[in-house]
């Protein structure tokens, strides 16, 4: 059996999940939507991230009470074959979209501002092994290489954040959350979508993890980090340039060094932070591919996670693909609708399996099992 | 086994910045423009001048280095570089562009706003980058950037700018500033102004004239500025929109920057008892602290608290610590507060927000409504300011008689 989960500590675990929801919660965030309003992402976004913890606490809840060892085996039980198998598929959309959009942001800003004339292909031609490698190897790698990484990448982070401090402005908070409540509101429950998949990958794998307990920990401490560090990102760029700027431009943590006009080349380190950060987006993307591999996997009754990985790769780099070199206008009308209504998608699911999991009555002989 | 798994895949991730070998270019290949003229055309819309960085051949020959300048006319910048690049063997690239030069006469048509409308990210031009306005043509500013020959240019211009830390006297801010005040309308921009001084002599014409086995100074007289650049900044053009309207001199752009927040160090020469002939008493200014408190209203009102350190480095001769310092207490503020308020006016007759007052009156403002009904114009013209300057005498425990 090659389903390569390994076991893991919750630090690593904590790593992995934090370290997917940051990547989508500062690179792949939707910014015309995000800034429609006013800037009030500082706030929504982080929120977002708290929010989805809810559900997963849930859902956990229901794992335990079912005696659910793991997300795939808790769908089967729950929901039956068919059932089980279209909402794993709905969960693994939303696991291949936040594999897909962060990479795809990442490979568009390096061709705008990095690489003179190369193409998407030549870019990706770096990216995707390294992100495919990393998820055929399993949980246990990504978690590791999660964490090993993971201090490089705050530290990364901090700097470019503290060394524009010069640049920042309040006024461009102002009028303070002037958005609107209903679009407040809107905009946060769309953002779960960046946020849910990869912390409630964290129940996908249980067998990793050793029990419902270390899996609940790993997610608050993975919603509670991510929580934290967007609100940092998005309250630096907030206060870095106006809404109205903002919600035209795409990746605008790497932009946070350009306004100021008295930096020299010293201070142009942008180059340097975009290489660490795509380290943490590809570390992220393996992360989403592996557990919608594993998921997949779980539900087939699949004993080699290998083939559901390359298989999702495929996917998730066909779909960057056709987020790249699709036609704009098409290419947005789709982000749009996925960015507004593709949470439902990803919630569908897991509250179908929750409330299931609540109404039926408790298997004694899992649950002892799984005791 | 883990671990060499792991170490494998740490050492292919940090191999991921080397898709750079993609598609490897050389140095020589690129021209790399630091900065571009633009001034009005002929036949087309502009006369659009490049600067570019000139590489070293070899690191001990003194006189290679300094700047190549291209130019053309073209109705855009694509144009013009599109024309350029037939005539030299390499590609421009605008990476380490610096500075936009705008003559005084495109800036004042408002041709800047067509101009600017390029994608940034499409040039691959850093948003950092700073508008400068030429008193005269673009291009005779930067040949006065370039006239001297030395090593470095991207070096000079960084000089240019560091004399705002130095004196004060100059205000920079980056286009992205310039975007952010006409998307917003929430202030105005100001620009640095540049002004070409063709009399000057320069360190080459010096080091020319001694090659020659002549006197350096052999033509100066009484009066010349002798050595340096032929280009520097000489005052604050000021904006409404995208439109220049008005012009601040070197002093007057201290001001600015002190009511502005941003200014570090400076001398300023005040005539001692009104009169220049009772000699100057120079103090050198820092700032400490500016604060600025807005009150809203049917007129709005604006109290500028500024407090500055100053040090006296020149008074009038006999004249002891303690009648020094309390002249300084009782004279500098209010001379302050005139220039101040002198510079204010000016700015509001050319309808600018330079001293950026609306950033506070959207700072009081609670509804998305009233920040889209800001009128900018109307606002600075029914502004009530007041300025408060506070002075501390950093000499008085260490004048010259104790020592």
């Amino acid at each position: 059996m090659s389903l390569n989960e390994g076991r893991i500590g919750r630090a690593e675990a904590v790593t992995a999940a934090a370290m997917s929801m940051c990547v989508n919660g500062v690179f792949a965030v939707d910014n015309s939507y995000a800034y429609e309003g006013g800037s009030s992402a500082f706030v929504t976004v982080p929120l977002s991230a708290l929010l989805s913890l809810l559900p997963v606490l849930l859902l956990i809840k229901s794992m335990e009470r079912q005696g659910s060892r793991d997300l795939a085996a808790h769908f089967s039980r729950m929901t039956g074959g068919f059932f089980g198998a279209v909402s794993m598929l709905l969960f693994s959309a939303g696991l291949v979209y936040c594999a897909a959009k962060p990479l795809a942001n990442f490979a568009q800003v390096m061709q705008k501002l990095v690489y003179d004339g190369a193409k998407y292909t030549a870019i990706l031609a770096f990216i995707i092994p390294v992100t495919v490698f990393a998820a055929w190897k399993g949980f246990e790698c990504i978690g590791r290489t999660a964490r090993c990484f993971a201090w490089l990448l705050i530290g990364m982070f901090l700097v470019a954040v503290i060394s524009s401090v010069k640049g920042y402005e309040i006024y461009r908070l102002c009028p303070f959350l002037s958005d609107g409540a209903g679009h407040m509101a809107a905009f946060t429950a769309s953002d779960t979508l960046l946020f849910l998949p990869p912390l409630a990958a964290l129940t996908i794998e249980g067998g990793a993890l050793q029990g419902h307990s270390h899996i609940r920990k790993a997610a608050c401490g993975a919603a509670l980090a991510s929580a934290a560090i967007t609100f940092i990102a998005q309250l630096a760029v907030s206060l870095a340039y106006p809404a109205a700027i903002l919600k035209d431009m795409a990746m605008p943590l790497y932009r946070i060094g350009f306004l100021r006009a008295d930096t020299g080349y010293v201070m142009r380190l942008d180059k340097l932070f975009i290489m660490v950060w795509l380290s943490g987006a590809m570390i992220s993307s393996s992360y989403c591919i592996y557990s919608a591999a594993r998921l997949f996997s779980g539900v087939f009754g699949q004993r080699d996670v290998r083939p559901a990985v390359g298989a999702v790769s495929l996917v998730v780099c066909g779909l960057i693909l056709m987020g790249l070199e699709g036609r704009n206008g098409n290419i947005r009308t789709v982000n749009d609708i996925i960015s507004r209504y593709g949470a439902a998608v990803v919630y569908a699911p897991l509250l179908a399996v929750t409330l299931a999991a609540f109404i039926r009555r408790p298997d004694k002989k899992n649950r002892e099992a799984s005791a | 086994m883990k671990r060499i798994i792991c170490f494998i895949l740490v050492l292919l991730t940090v191999s991921a910045p080397l898709c750079g070998c993609l598609s490897p270019v050389s140095l020589d290949v690129y021209g790399y423009v630091i900065s571009i003229g633009v001034d009005r055309g002929k036949d087309k819309r502009y006369y659009i001048t490049f600067a570019l960085q000139r590489e070293m051949q070899e690191s001990n020959t003194q006189t290679e280095g300094g700047a190549d300048i291209l130019a053309c006319e073209g109705d855009c910048l694509d144009e013009a570089r599109a024309e350029l690049e037939g005539r030299v063997p390499y590609s421009l690239s605008f990476s380490r562009m610096n500075f936009f030069i705008f003559s005084e006469e495109t800036a004042r048509r408002g041709d800047m706003a067509d101009f600017l409308s390029i994608t940034f990210d499409a040039e691959k031009i850093r948003t950092s980058a700073v508008a400068v306005i030429s008193k005269g043509k673009a291009y005779e500013f930067i040949g006065g950037l370039s006239a001297n020959n030395d090593a470095n240019i991207t070096k000079l211009q960084t000089a240019v700018m560091l004399d705002m830390e130095k004196n004060g006297m100059v205000t920079l801010m980056s286009v992205s500033r310039l975007f952010e005040a006409v998307e917003t309308g929430v202030f105005d921009y100001c620009a640095p102004m540049g002004r070409m001084d063709p009399e000057v002599i320069t360190d080459m014409e010096q080091k020319k004239a001694q090659a020659e086995g002549k006197d350096p100074l052999e033509k100066v007289e009484t009066g010349d500025t002798v050595g340096g650049l032929k280009s520097d900044m000489d005052g604050t053009a000021l904006f409404s929109g995208w439109i220049m309207t008005g012009e601040l001199t070197r002093d007057e752009t201290a001001y600015l920057n002190m009511a502005n927040g941003e200014f570090k160090n400076g001398t300023v020469s005040v005539p001692f008892d009104g009169s220049r002939d009772e000699g100057t008493v120079t103090v050198l200014l820092t700032m400490d602290k500016m604060k600025r408190s807005m009150i809203s209203g049917a007129r709005p009102s604006v109290v500028v608290n500024i407090s500055l350190k100053a040090g006296v480095h020149k008074k009038p001769v006999g004249l002891g610590s303690d009648e020094m310092n309390e002249w300084i207490m009782t004279h500098i503020p209010g001379y302050i507060e005139e220039r101040l308020a002198e510079t204010f006016e000016k700015c509001r007759e050319a309808g600018s927000d330079a001293m950026r007052f609306g950033t506070d009156a959207v700072k009081l403002m609670k509804s998305r409504r009233e920040y889209e009904a800001f009128d900018k114009k109307e606002f600075i013209n029914a502004l009530d300011v007041r300025f408060k300057v506070e002075i501390t005498n950093t000499d008085k425990l260490m004048s010259g008689e104790h020592v």
